[in-house]
């Protein structure tokens, strides 16, 4: 793991100097495109996840996910406890009444 | 729990879902409130219809692409322009302080915000979420090819937005050299992507 990390920053520092000796940036298409070795080595620390996520390669595809992962972590309100609870209620009561025919139906 | 008809598992399957619910949602709408909203109505489509999702399909599929439905009738009916501009989203996300050195974070935020909401969408849910191009294309009403160019223009638009000088004009990111050349604004792993 230690090793996969080493060459992934290894990969990204590499990136960088390649983005600044080239005097500007490349669209992150081509690069993909010049370099395809790179990117699945780029994909490498990130396998364990399902394979489209690398179509969004490097910093950027790190960086949207730990946003995106922020996000995921934010705790869920009480709102949502109440009205999964008030649904499940509604279904008893609904099931009671139905005697669950929906199932039988199924 | 019981006494309901469906398959419980599928109800907390349905609850799991909530987190990345709301995460697609914010990022579509930029509003925490507003996403929950969406989440709240998308979540009591979902659960009065279950017995019209395929078993063995994707569920957290099926619940984007009600969720998204939602938004964007929403937004067809109120022709309002909800993209999100300027750095609400971001001003929005309250991030702790514990993660204010995240301030690459905050940038993407705000250059997310600036997306159409069409390439904002495709680019969550291929890059963030993970799914396939073929499950985006099915949640998001649209061709596979569709999805895929959605997606590198958003790629392209958010190198652009974020290696851009923060008073940035058009064209702002292109031929600069290397990272952070007398521009403060510029964050080094932005330069880099």
């Amino acid at each position: 793991m230690s090793k996969k990390k080493e060459a992934y920053a290894k990969t990204a520092a590499e990136s960088e100097q390649r983005v600044a000796s080239a005097g500007g940036r490349v669209p992150a298409a081509a690069r993909a495109n010049a370099r395809p070795d790179e990117e699945s080595r780029e994909a490498g620390p990130s396998a364990r996840r399902a394979p489209d996520q690398a179509v969004i390669p490097g910093i950027l595809g790190r960086q949207l996910r730990a946003a995106y992962g922020e996000l995921l972590n934010v705790p869920v309100p009480d709102r949502f406890n109440d009205l999964i609870k008030k649904l499940q209620e509604k279904e008893s009561e609904d099931a009671a009444t139905t005697v669950g025919d929906e199932e039988e139906s199924a | 729990m019981s006494g309901g008809s469906h398959d419980s598992s599928l109800h907390d399957d349905l609850v799991a879902a909530i987190p990345n619910m709301r995460a697609f949602a914010i990022s579509l709408c930029g509003n925490r409130d507003h996403a929950d909203d969406l989440v709240q109505e998308a979540l009591v489509k979902a659960w009065n219809h279950l017995d019209s999702f395929e078993e063995g399909t994707n569920l957290k599929a099926w619940l984007f692409t009600i969720l998204r439905n939602a938004y964007f009738s929403e937004l067809r009916k109120t022709k309002r322009e909800v993209a999100d501009s300027d750095g609400q989203l971001a001003s929005r996300l309250s991030v702790p302080a514990e993660q204010q050195g995240h301030l690459d974070l905050l940038d993407l935020n705000n250059a997310l915000g600036k997306l159409p909401v069409d390439q904002r969408e495709a680019l969550i849910l291929v890059g963030a979420e993970g799914f396939s191009y073929e499950d985006a294309a099915a949640i998001s009403g649209c061709a596979v090819g569709t999805v895929k160019s959605r997606v590198n223009r958003a790629r392209a638009r958010l190198n652009e937005l974020m290696t851009a000088p923060p008073d940035g004009g058009p064209g702002a990111g292109e031929d600069k050299a290397a990272p952070g050349a007398g521009q403060p604004g510029r964050r080094r792993a932005a330069g880099a992507i």
